[in-house]
């Protein structure tokens, strides 16, 4: 692990997620910029001149996990905002019916399929525990598209 | 798949313009016409001045998703 990996993870994979969560809510999330305060923590640490080699490695391998972790967090949290929405659309019969741009067929089979991705999401992010962090990602991407 | 799934499209805007979450904020906060705010998005209702708040917002994320795909059919 070093530091340029570390932030082209950030630049390439980070800023999307988290660009795709805050102009949707309009809002920034406390989770994540605890995630963030977490990230900051740790490179500080790497940066210290004080600490041996080995401490710099395991600071930064952790920080690297925080960003892993708030990256995947930041799409957790934009399919939970997006369900909760729908979900008030889904219980409110009239909006179901009148309110939509589409037949109440069509939004309860997409809500169906939303469903079933997040499921697939989740599922797949728990199998890969510990192996490839990042590896449901994409699907978490798929879930919210 | 493209980067975003929701920003560049929502705000006609290329991420890879972008390098910070501060340049992100600046295109969110010119479009809605205010600063962002700091939000707790909806959690498991788990008060956060107890014991170690970094493992608890972990558990927060995952236990609302949880309980959400527990209800699903």
């Amino acid at each position: 692990m070093d530091i340029d990996t570390l932030f082209n993870f950030y630049k390439s994979d980070f800023i999307p997620a988290y660009s795709d969560l805050v102009g949707y809510i309009g809002d920034k999330p406390q989770q994540v910029l605890i995630e963030l305060e977490n990230i900051l923590s740790h490179l500080s640490q790497y940066f210290d001149s004080g600490i041996t080699l080995q401490d710099k490695q395991i600071n930064i391998q952790k920080a690297y996990d925080h960003l892993h972790r708030v990256t995947l967090d930041c799409y957790k949290l934009l399919w939970i905002s997006i369900y909760n929405r729908l979900e008030e659309i889904e219980k409110d019969k009239s909006t179901r019916r009148l309110g939509l741009n589409m037949s109440e067929a069509e939004f309860l089979s997409r809500m169906q399929r939303i469903r079933k991705l997040a499921q697939g999401a989740r599922r797949k992010e728990l199998e890969s525990v510990g192996l490839n962090p990042m590896a449901s990602l994409d699907l978490y991407k798929e879930v919210v598209t | 798949m493209s980067k975003t799934v929701i920003f560049e499209r929502r705000y006609g805007v290329n991420v890879n313009d972008f390098s910070t979450t501060e340049e992100i904020d600046e295109v969110v906060e010119k479009r809605i016409g205010r600063k962002l705010g700091m939000v707790k998005l909806e959690d498991h209702g788990i008060a956060h001045s107890r014991g170690n708040v970094f493992k608890l917002r972990k558990y927060d994320i995952d236990s609302k998703l949880e309980e959400i795909l527990r209800g699903m059919k």
